[in-house]
């Protein structure tokens, strides 16, 4: 039985390692908890990108397509729009896609997480706190979010074809 | 104005008084999205994940009556941050990481070795 990873579901685990209430949560559950947010955002961003470059396909072989998106061909996309100076026959679009707020939010979530990520997996001092994860854990619920609402809208359009 | 500090400690990073990073760490605490205010912003000059120097904002809240914060809220002043540190002429990459005063209190069950010894 095929069982398709959803990015709910990621963030569903990441909301139950981080716990909830009095107790203090382990911090190894801490860290695949934001493991876990992050990898709901670049899940539903790769469903995104093939959903966008493969309109006419079936989910089966979206999520297929899936597998050929990288986590650094994303970064780096994010990168632009969230701050980092693009190549310079991008820069036009570039700063025109800046001015769509949804979209900032998703790429500085995109990066944010991806380094918090890191941090939690292989940073032996990383030093989470449940506030600081739920966060994290929220903004990439946040950014999934947004990414549904604005499915087809212009400018996350072009951010999903690079 | 709050109190701007140095978190951790050990890791602070001085930045000279006429840069964009002290500029932006000294808006920092005085921006406010609702009850969302930064007690305290730490600035610290690390290596990303993708081997870049990179400028980290430790923005320390206050607890929040939750799990966390108020995620619009916390976007808004993540909006708000980018705006200005695009503004200043900020070098890229930054982070804003969110965080309490306090480090949490070590887990009863992270006081031991290994799971075998619970």
């Amino acid at each position: 039985m095929k069982r398709p990873i959803r990015p709910e579901w990621l963030l569903r685990q990441a909301r139950e390692l981080a716990g909830s209430g009095v107790g203090q949560p382990r911090h190894t559950n801490l860290r695949r908890a934001t493991s876990a947010a992050y990898y709901a955002l670049f899940h539903e961003l790769t469903l995104s990108v093939v959903g966008h470059l493969l309109p006419g396909s079936s989910d089966d072989e979206k999520r297929k397509a899936a597998r050929r998106v990288s986590h650094a061909s994303i970064k780096s996309a994010a990168d632009w729009i969230a701050g980092d100076t693009p190549p310079k026959h991008l820069d036009v679009v570039v700063l025109r896609l800046r001015r769509n707020r949804d979209l900032t939010d998703v790429a500085q979530a995109f990066k944010e997480l991806q380094d918090e990520r890191e941090r939690a997996d292989y940073d032996h001092e990383a030093d989470l706190t449940r506030p600081g994860t739920h966060a994290r854990i929220e903004q990439a619920a946040r950014a999934v979010a947004l990414l549904r609402q604005n499915q087809g809208a212009e400018e996350f359009s072009s951010f999903l074809g690079w | 104005m709050g109190e701007i500090g140095l978190y951790p400690e050990a890791m602070a990073t001085s930045v000279a008084a006429d840069s964009p990073v002290h500029a932006l760490q000294h808006w920092l605490t005085d921006e406010r999205v609702g009850p969302l205010k930064p007690e305290r912003v730490d600035v610290i000059r690390g290596e990303d994940a993708d081997d870049r120097e990179a400028w980290y904002f430790y923005l320390i809240l206050p607890a929040p009556a939750g799990d966390t914060w108020d995620p619009e809220q916390f976007a808004q002043l993540q909006r708000e941050f980018r705006d200005k540190a695009l503004e200043l002429g900020l070098p890229y990459p930054w982070y804003v990481i969110p965080r309490t005063a306090a480090s949490d209190e070590v887990a009863e069950e992270d006081s031991v070795d290994s799971p075998d010894e619970a």
